[in-house]
């Protein structure tokens, strides 16, 4: 049994809004799986529809085989879940937290206890156990929050957007953490709207927009969809219109923009791109400054598929 | 078992809750007790009374009427304590306060008196007594019978022999304890709506988390049920135990039905809790000012302000009597420990069953409605 | 302001609660209350319950005569009669046995019980006495039973005549006695849970740095919260003080009621003073009302606003002399003597003027505190 979760022709609605549109997914024993989108795009109505948090109004979920209902115990005892959300019990310390969630999943109190070590050990709150959550940082708090959650070393893991607002080191911490899962064994499933993040992380990801499923595949397959293959940037301060027409006519090239002494060449992806481009311009006299050669990001693809930009989303 | 456990330990670290569940009551029972603690003593036995006699002309046997006053007496203590002087003085002692009255023997016999009163109703009905007494002989001694009558006066015969009050204390003032200890048993619902307010999603997150896991529902809501109603009668064994042993109220007959009620007191503030929360969904303080309002309304009329309100509302409308929740608790009390009424005890027990029942399947009710309209939108629970 | 009036709204909904608790309590209050009297003698009527097994003309008499001066009643079950002997609404039984008359004629001892748990009580034990004793003198003069019993009674008609200097049973109050009464405890309590939660929000030291760092400078600042509590404040009076005049103007004489008036404004003035200090120092809104009602249910208790003074231990009223309360309850005492607007002005002046002392005190920790808190 390869496939962890299946996602069949899921629809969600609230009122008119709908939320989840014939959604459809298949993740795999041991991916990192990205859900990519905008806020409000759907990701975390799909996640509360997969928990069985919501009632959905068509379509099919299968967890480990088995199909996902609120009163599916076995199967939820399998999964944990990070969501969003820092979700504790303000009156309870951090080793009183983790050993109440933990709770819900294991019921022999020894196994409790080395689980809930572990999990401390593994987010490094050895020195907070017994802080109350009011007293912890904000990256602290989030690390507690994970380790709330997988506690019970679950085989499927659920993060919902787990590193909003937060610094850069505890998000290090944190994807490096959700990676060493990974390497444990466990399959991910990994929602968020930085897609630095998923292109860094995930193995393979699904691309959402207003409840749809845009696109679905590894980061390369992704890009590979687009036109753009490389966008090469070089400094040129004086570009005439012949050699603009000229830089143009290059194989390979799609487009050539040029602004304030800044040359946008966008390539289809064949090989030796910059190098074509330099000689042209050395060819024709052109001095140029810095070479910039980007690959293609998620970005770009959002972009193509979408026709906007993702980060326009993000407030 | 865990669930319960951390449960228990969530509630009682609320500080706010612990407050006003655990130390409010005894904060308020001890003031109770500095202010009453010698109320009851003061008030007892026979308090004498000083009054002056004023003799003027035409007075007849005024000393004999003076020894008369100060023979009377309640067991050892004198009714009076009787100065005599003139007119003068009298009154301006009496209009400072330091007499309760003053007689005037003379042609007439005249009580003048600061004010309506106990006291004053005392000494006149004195007088009144002397006068008629005197009134009797003249008639006597006008049929010639006057021997036989001074022979009937002076026969000691009582007719009265004291009852003593079966209830296990006379003082009254248990009764404001009695309505504290509802007034704490009601504020259980402080937890009964905290609980129901994680449930209904108020931590969303939190019980996002709770519901991802593989814990069924129904033992969940026991679990939590189960923690406030421990923290429910813990409180109630603290009162008990603070009032009777340590500020020595006098409770009366306290025995172990005692703690049989203490469990449906507790479960009873537990439920109302759950009740408010489930039916007023609008807004937490709007919730608590209710809870707040409705139990302190209704310990008001259990006597926690005015002790003998409760006994005004059985002489006028006995029916609120029965259906005010912390009556019943406070009527049970002193049926209980007081009057030793096991009866009675048992059907205030049982008017709270009917509430908490009533309360119950209210709460059930507004769910189920509540969720059919919102039809399948609504979170599964 | 509007600020004030924000953080004020917030606060209505509980504050409401105990409005309306206020007002339900003062009618059910005077409901049970005593009516006024006239300066003439009135006997304090006393509950007495009889139990006449025997109904003989002589039991019969006894009843009646008790009934001169007295509520009779012959009603009560068991159980109610020991609740009410218990809360001391009957003040005593008489329980007539079967054969008394009999035995009574006879000579014999006894006959009749007797129960009470109040003070006092050996008066009408007398008094009972006394009637017997007439009836025995009677019967000497060779009178039946019936003929005696009848002269008795009559004779019992004979009463000294009687003069009341003050017109107002000591006991018994008006109606509007309990509203001035019971403002003592809730303007306390309602203005530290409205005016509490303004001054916490403002002294918050996050916010105080953020005000103390605006354009508007802290003196335009200062005088907008100030101006806010005394709305709010001087509202709060008016209302109660705009209901009572329209429930209670039968009650009492325009002086009385404007010396009511003036004696609840010192005590609000008091509570302000409190409120501003609590709500600087306590560390929550949750504190805020704990504070309220352990403040007012303390502070009342020790007062005598919920039982009258005289019931109260003599130290308590000694207490009550360092609380405003105490002094306003004076104040309000002094509002049922008659005359009081001219015979006892200048005392109640002074009352008021204590309170107002009470207050100003407080409101001069709360300039301490606040200076302390910019040090440190």
């Amino acid at each position: 049994m390869n496939t962890v979760v299946k996602i069949e022709n899921l629809v969600k609605r609230y009122k008119e809004l709908v939320a989840v549109d014939h959604m459809n997914l298949s993740i795999k024993k041991g991916e990192i799986f990205g859900l990519l989108g905008p806020n409000g795009s759907g990701k975390s109505t799909i996640i509360n529809c997969l928990l069985s948090l919501t009632e959905y109004d068509k379509g099919e979920i299968t967890v480990f085989g088995e199909k996902m209902r609120a009163d599916n115990y076995s199967v939820k005892g399998r999964i944990g879940v990070v969501l969003q959300n820092v979700a504790v019990f303000d009156e309870l310390t951090v080793y009183e937290n983790i050993d109440y969630f933990c709770s819900l999943y294991i019921k022999d109190k020894e196994q409790r206890k080395t689980l809930v070590q572990e999990a401390i050990a593994f987010v490094g709150l050895e020195d907070f156990t017994k802080f109350y959550p009011k007293k912890l940082s904000g990256g602290l708090l989030r690390r507690l929050n994970i380790a709330c959650g997988i506690a019970h070393k679950p085989e499927l893991i659920i993060f919902d957007e787990p590193t909003v607002a937060i610094d850069p080191q505890s998000r290090n911490k944190i994807l490096e953490g959700i990676m060493e899962l990974n390497r444990q064994g466990a399959t991910i499933i990994y929602t968020s709207h930085y897609m630095e993040e998923v292109e860094q992380l995930c193995s393979r990801i699904a691309i959402i927009d207003k409840g749809q499923l845009v696109a679905t595949g590894t980061k390369d397959e992704l890009k590979s969809m687009i036109q753009t293959g490389e966008t090469i940037r070089v400094e040129v301060p004086e570009l005439t219109s012949e050699a603009l027409f000229g830089l143009q006519k290059l194989s390979h090239v799609i487009s050539v923009e040029y602004n304030d002494g800044l040359a946008i060449i966008k390539c289809s992806g064949g090989r030796h791109n910059v190098l074509h481009v330099l000689e042209y311009l050395s060819n024709t006299g052109t001095s140029f400054g810095r070479v910039f050669a980007e690959q293609p990001t998620l970005n770009d693809v959002f972009l193509e598929v979408t026709g906007k930009e993702l980060r326009d989303e993000v407030q | 078992m865990v669930h319960y456990v951390y449960r228990l330990k969530r509630l009682l670290r609320m500080r706010q809750l612990f407050f006003w569940s655990i130390l409010f009551p005894l904060l308020l029972g001890t003031v109770f007790k500095v202010a009453f603690s010698d109320a009851t003593s003061k008030d007892w036995g026979f308090v004498t009374i000083p009054v002056a006699v004023v003799t003027e002309e035409g007075a007849t046997s005024e000393e004999a009427f003076v020894t008369f006053l100060r023979e009377m007496k309640d067991g050892d203590t004198p009714f009076f304590t009787v100065t005599e002087s003139d007119r003068e003085t009298a009154e301006t002692m009496l209009n400072d306060g330091e007499l309760s009255a003053v007689i005037v023997m003379g042609e007439e016999t005249k009580v003048l008196l600061k004010e309506n009163g106990l006291n004053s109703t005392i000494v006149k009905t004195v007088v009144d007594g002397y006068l008629q007494s005197k009134d009797m002989f003249i008639e006597a001694a006008m049929k010639g019978k006057l021997s036989e009558v001074t022979e009937a006066f002076s026969e000691e015969v009582t007719t009265l022999s004291a009852k003593e009050f079966e209830g296990a204390t006379t003082d009254p003032f248990v009764q404001y304890f009695q309505a504290l200890i509802a007034m704490a048993s009601l504020y259980g619902a402080m937890y009964g709506l905290m609980n129901t307010n994680e449930l209904n999603q108020k931590l969303a997150y939190v019980s996002a988390r709770r519901l991802a896991a593989p814990m069924r529902i129904v033992p969940t809501v026991v679990c939590d049920v189960a923690a406030a109603f421990t923290i429910q009668y813990l409180q109630f064994l603290i009162n008990i135990v603070y009032f009777v042993l340590i500020l020595k109220v006098d409770f009366g007959n306290v025995n172990g039905w005692l703690f049989l009620g203490g469990v449906f007191y507790s479960l009873l503030g537990v439920i109302n809790g759950y009740f408010i929360g489930t039916v007023v969904q609008k807004s937490d303080s709007l919730q608590n000012s209710i809870m707040m309002g409705t139990t302190m309304f209704s310990c008001f009329l259990a006597g926690l302000m005015v002790g003998n309100i409760r006994m005004a509302i059985e002489l006028t409308v006995p029916v609120v009597n029965r259906i005010n929740q912390a009556t019943l608790i406070a009527d049970s009390l002193q049926a209980l420990c007081i009057m030793g009424d096991l009866e009675k005890f048992a059907s205030c027990i049982f008017g709270i069953v009917i509430w908490c029942v009533c309360l119950m399947v209210g709460s059930m009710l507004v769910v189920m409605l509540r969720q059919k309209r919102a039809g399948r939108s609504v979170a599964k629970a | 302001m509007s600020v004030v009036l924000k953080i004020v709204k917030k606060a209505l909904p509980s504050v409401s609660a105990y409005f309306v608790i206020f007002f339900v309590l003062i009618v059910i209050m005077s409901f049970f209350s005593g009516k006024d009297q006239e300066k003439m003698y009135q006997a304090t009527e006393l509950t007495i319950y009889a139990e006449d097994k025997e109904a003989s003309v002589l039991s019969k008499a006894l009843l009646t005569y008790l009934a001169q001066e007295n509520e009779v009643e012959t009603e009560y079950d068991k159980e109610l009669l020991s609740d009410l002997i218990f809360a001391g609404m009957v003040d005593y039984v008489v329980y007539v046995e079967d054969g008394f008359e009999e035995s009574f004629l006879a000579g014999e001892k006894g006959g009749i019980e007797r129960l009470s748990t109040k003070p006092n009580m050996a008066y009408v034990d007398q008094k009972i006495e006394m009637f017997f004793q007439y009836v025995r003198a009677e019967l000497a003069m060779g009178k039946e039973m019936e003929e005696a019993c009848a002269s008795v009674l009559k004779n019992t008609e004979h009463r000294a005549v009687t003069e009341v200097l003050s017109g107002r049973d000591a006991m018994s109050t008006r109606p509007g006695y309990f509203f001035f009464t019971f403002l003592a405890y809730i303007i306390p309590c309602i203005l530290i849970m409205i005016l509490g939660p303004v001054m916490h929000a403002f002294y918050r030291k996050d916010i105080k740095m953020r005000t103390d760092c605006g354009k508007v400078s802290v003196r335009k600042q200062n005088i907008e919260v100030v101006k806010g509590i005394v709305v709010v404040a001087i509202l709060v009076w008016a209302l109660f003080m705009g209901l009572g005049a329209v429930i209670y103007h039968r009650d009492f004489t325009m002086a009385e009621y404007l010396l009511g008036t003036l004696n609840s404004f010192t005590i609000l003035l008091f509570s302000v003073a409190v409120s501003v200090v609590l709500g600087v120092l306590l560390p929550s809104v949750d504190a805020l009302n704990g504070a309220s009602n352990i403040l007012g249910l303390g502070m009342s208790f020790f007062s005598g606003v919920f039982l009258p003074e005289h019931l109260l231990p003599d130290y308590v009223n000694i207490i009550g002399e360092f609380l405003p309360a105490g002094w306003y309850m004076k104040n309000v005492r002094l509002l049922n003597v008659e005359n009081a607007a001219t015979t006892h002005f200048t005392e109640f002046l002074v009352n008021c003027g204590i309170i107002t002392a009470f207050a100003v005190a407080v409101f001069f920790v709360f300039l301490v505190v606040v200076k302390r808190r910019k040090a440190a």
